[in-house]
């Protein structure tokens, strides 16, 4: 039985749709050799202290939030700082997983040295401002306290003169109802989820990207090389199935806030053109914006061709989902394309 | 040995631990050690020890509490809480026990402006136990006062408590707090009622008051306007919106220091001193607070919250449910921290209380309600620490429990109310969801 | 014996009031961060992470040593009272042994955590990047003196202990 960690309710995604789809599959696949006992809630181990503990084998395996350790995981975590390049939930996950597990030695370097495996990140619905005054262009944020989850987005809302805050998503309702931030950058389904619809009057959606930095299930070193090959094998082919479920329950409980968001007093605005031609300004020169905090903040020096690299897989995923494949299709084809080409007798060990 | 019973067996080390007198924060942290390490191996016991201290003091929200702690004693220090309880004093004399009632009513005001039954015990504590004990009153109804009144801290809104279980249980803040405001007059009530019958019965422990004419008394407020002032400050700013509980007590320490100079009352010796007391509360309240969330991982590694399910019956009916809920955070809430606590539970009784067909809302009031009933109840009630160590020798902390003793007893009461009338707890939040 | 309890003593006051000043600037800088949004539109850069992971730590570990030194941790007195001085040397003994092996196993522990961290070059970036590993060695520097002024007055207590005991057999 494997102890899984995760800092975030039972009501969150990766929980009611990731590991519910994943546990139960593996755990059959397995001949129930591997099980699972969840501790959530932060019971076990905190955001910010994930890491270390995970490498540290207070838990078999966690999810994680690759933004709270850029000391430890530059290279990692180097795709929050592309979020905004896309707003295809699937396609960012697919490709975000492909290039870390395939394309990114430097990656799997890290999340070894820190004792952990990597198997695979989700991704969230697209972001949106949620706010109390209307924001229609780059100039109405200017000024303003934002709530920020960090890489892409700090640096926008910074050169839209905004502030950046990082508060938690827990606190984000007080901060927004005691006026200690104007703006949460937030999914639309906070509204509902985080309650925010109460303290808020506006919504604007925007192509303000996804949230991809989050491997759904990391495991420790030590615990994934005590499982037999065969059982390795189950959780990396069980993997692919699991991330689409997540991705796609966080989509599901965007679009159910959003239509109910005019029920609650909110005005939705959906993608204002101005915005829209700002944003798509800022995503075209962005690149060399990226490499020089790389190098500057993070100390990775290669940032250059490890940013083609994800942009190149996610354009091919963009174009794979935009084919309108079925979910089972997209997870099928997710496992022959990436986890296929990892070695049950070699990966993680 | 079952994991289960092994937790049980840490329990029981912990209370002769404690009853040696061995301090409690390493008689928490111990049981913890050493049961984590019979449980999972050395492996995690370590990780957990390397991670968990520092990461659970490294955190926002918990920065009011020395904040309001700083507030607390430089008032206290630049004298500006003698004018208060004048006014107290004058205006209510009237009632017996009327200092007593008067700071649960200031307890009740002030927790509508923090967010932690922690800060505001020690806030309230350093101001009205000193004043209470000058007057001649009993020291254990003086302290068990505070110390229970400061459970309100997390009941009334804004509340860390119900932010977070709103957020676990993805119901409304705002109708969460709505519920939480009747069964927080009402603690207040039972409270004042409480020591008002005590009183009457005994008047020996709150000597009456002189009267007094009416000059006296607007001549009594007049003195005291610069408290008035800090307090519409602080206050009035956390309710227009200005800013949160830590900015609050941040300006209110600081708006104390210059009123406090600006009439002479505090010198930089005193101001020193209250700066020195201030971080020592906060570091001896919050070492017991890192133990503490140190035997929650023991809990989770031991599997409790399927322990908790297995308790709560299927079929069990609604009130059975609240009932068996009651008795098991009555348990919990007398060694663990009302945060790990509700970490640890919830993952469990949410689904539970979904099934059930009870009323999330009203769960989560009920749950924080019992949460601040474990900050009283021994041996483990931080609250009572904190006023311990706020009021150094006086008092010896067998005494504060002692003087807890009642309120616990209102406490039943007032429990026993909200659960025959969920109304209490459900009737606002019904106006404001439509 | 006598002249480590007192050079822990004055440790124990400058650790506290290196805590002191850290309170102090912390509530400045909350203010500032505060006067800064509404008179000038501009916060202080990363006032959250600082005080969360600078002063929190600082104000919450470094007084321990000062805290232990007054003798100011929190024990739940049931019989202590009325036990004699001999039992009463005994279960000080005791207590301050758990205490000391309490803080030495967190102190050790957060050390190793220290250690890697600084080694990490640990940080975490808000508006401006704030380096956070120095404050993770607050609990191993204040922990491990404290374990040791607890060994120190420990083995004071045992020979307390013992030497009311002698005096007993005398009589
Ligand atoms: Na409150
Ligand atoms: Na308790």
């Amino acid at each position: 039985e494997l102890t899984v960690s995760s800092w975030v309710a039972p009501s969150h995604p990766t929980i009611f749709a990731g590991y519910e789809t994943y546990f139960p599959a593996v755990a059959e696949a397995s001949n129930g050799e591997v099980t699972f006992n969840l501790v959530s809630g932060g019971a076990l181990l905190g955001g910010k202290e994930t890491l270390t503990g995970l490498g540290d084998g207070v838990a078999d395996a966690s999810v994680l939030a690759l933004t709270y350790n850029p000391a430890q995981l530059p290279t990692s975590q180097l795709v929050a700082e592309l979020a905004m390049l896309s707003g295809n939930s699937l396609a960012v996950a697919a490709a975000v997983t492909e290039f870390t597990l395939l394309n990114c030695a430097p990656c799997i370097a890290e999340f070894s040295k820190q004792n952990v495996v990597y198997t695979g990140s989700y991704a969230t619905a697209p972001y949106a401002l949620i706010s109390k005054s209307e924001i229609g262009k780059t100039a109405d944020i200017a000024g303003k306290r934002v709530r920020s989850p960090g890489g892409a987005w700090d640096r926008w809302i910074g050169e839209a003169g905004a502030t950046v805050v990082h508060t938690s998503s827990s606190e984000m309702y007080e901060a927004l109802d005691k006026g200690v931030i104007d703006v949460a950058m937030q999914p639309a389904a906070s509204l509902k989820t985080h309650s925010l619809w109460d303290v808020a009057d506006t919504i604007t959606l925007g192509s303000f990207g996804v949230y991809n930095s989050g491997p759904l299930l990391a495991f420790n070193k030590d615990s994934w090389a005590e499982l037999t090959p065969e059982n390795r094998r189950v959780m990396l082919d069980k993997m692919a199935e699991a991330i689409v479920a997540t991705t796609n329950a966080y989509v599901a409980q965007n679009e159910e806030a959003k239509a109910e968001a005019a029920d609650h007093g909110m005005k939705v605005l959906d993608k204002p053109e101005a915005l829209e031609a700002e944003i798509a300004n800022f995503n075209s020169q962005d690149v060399s914006a990226i490499v020089t905090k790389a190098k500057d903040v993070y100390g990775v020096d290669d940032a250059q061709s490890l940013i083609e690299s994800y942009q190149a897989a996610l354009a091919k995923w963009e174009e794979i989902t935009a084919s309108g494949l079925s979910d089972e299709a997209l997870a099928e084809r997710m496992k022959t394309e990436i986890f296929d080409k990892l070695s049950e007798t070699e990966y993680g060990l | 040995m079952d994991s289960i019973t092994l937790v049980y067996w840490a329990l029981g080390a912990l209370m002769i631990l404690l009853a040696l007198r061995v301090p409690v924060a390493a008689a928490l942290g111990l049981v913890a050690i050493v049961g984590m390490y019979l449980l999972v191996g050395e492996r995690a016991t370590w990780g957990v020890m390397r991670s968990v201290p520092h990461a659970f003091a490294a955190h926002w929200s918990l920065s009011a509490i020395p904040m309001f702690l700083f507030m607390g004693y430089v008032c206290f220090s630049a004298g500006l809480t003698d004018g208060l309880f004048r006014v107290a004093r004058a205006w209510l004399n009237f009632l017996p026990g009327g200092l007593a009632i008067s700071s649960v009513g200031g307890a009740a005001l002030f927790s509508s402006v923090t967010g932690s039954s922690v800060a505001c015990a020690a806030a309230m504590g350093k101001i009205a136990v000193p004043a209470m004990l000058d007057r001649g009153y009993d020291a254990k109804l003086a302290v068990g006062t505070i110390a229970a009144a400061g459970t309100m801290g997390s009941l009334i809104p804004p509340s860390t408590i119900l932010l977070l279980y709103a957020v676990f249980a993805e119901v409304p803040v705002s109708e969460l707090f709505i519920g939480a405001v009747i069964p927080g007059l009402l603690t207040a009530l039972m409270y004042g009622l409480m020591i008002l019958l005590r009183v009457k019965h005994n008047p020996a422990l709150a000597p009456r008051e002189t009267s007094v004419d009416w000059r006296e008394r607007f001549l009594a407020l007049g003195e005291t306007w610069p408290l008035f002032l800090l307090v519409i400050t602080v206050f009035g700013g956390i309710f227009a919106g200005l800013f949160s509980a830590t900015e609050a007590g941040a300006i209110g320490a600081l708006a104390s220091i210059a009123i406090g100079f600006a009439k002479r009352t505090l010198s930089w010796e005193a101001l020193k001193a209250a700066a020195f007391e201030t971080i020592r509360s906060t570091s001896a309240i919050f070492l017991i607070a890192v133990a503490a969330a140190l035997l929650t991982r023991l809990f989770a590694f031991a599997g409790f919250p399927d322990y908790v399910q297995g308790l709560i019956g299927e079929d069990m009916s609604p009130l059975l449910i609240i009932i068996a809920v009651s008795l098991i955070y009555l348990v919990l809430g007398m060694f663990l921290d009302p945060i790990g606590v509700m970490l640890l539970t919830l993952p469990v009784l949410l689904p539970i209380f979904e099934t059930a067909d009870i009323s999330l809302i009203y769960a989560g009031v009920m749950i924080t309600k019992y949460l601040e009933i474990g900050l009283i109840t021994p041996p483990v009630g931080l609250n009572v620490f904190v006023i311990k160590n706020v009021v150094a020798d006086k008092v010896s902390i067998s005494d504060v429990f002692r003087g807890v003793g009642w309120f616990l007893l209102a406490d039943v009461v007032t429990v026993a109310i909200l659960i025959a009338f969920p109304a209490t707890v459900l009737w606002l939040p019904s106006l404001i969801s439509g | 014996m006598q002249t480590i309890d007192l050079f822990l003593g004055r440790i124990g006051r400058l650790l506290a009031f290196l805590a002191s000043l850290c309170l102090v600037v912390m509530m400045f800088q909350i203010c500032l961060d505060v006067g800064g949004r509404y008179l000038f539109g501009k916060p202080m850069p990363s006032t959250l992470e600082i005080v969360s992971d600078w002063w929190m730590p600082a104000l919450i570990f470094l007084p321990l040593l000062n805290v232990e030194w007054r003798n100011e941790n929190i024990a739940v007195d049931l019989f202590y009272q009325g036990l004699g001085p001999r039992a009463q040397a005994v279960l000080d003994a005791f207590a301050l042994i758990c205490f000391g092996a309490f803080l030495a196993l967190i102190a050790y522990a957060g050390f190793e955590q220290a250690l890697r961290a600084y080694r990490q070059g640990e940080f975490i970036v808000g508006m401006i990047p704030v380096i956070t590993w120095p404050p993770r060695f607050f609990l191993p520097v204040a922990g491990f003196l404290t374990a040791l002024l607890c060994l120190v007055r420990a083995a004071g207590a045992i020979s307390r202990a013992a030497s009311s005991q002698t005096q007993n057999s005398d009589q």
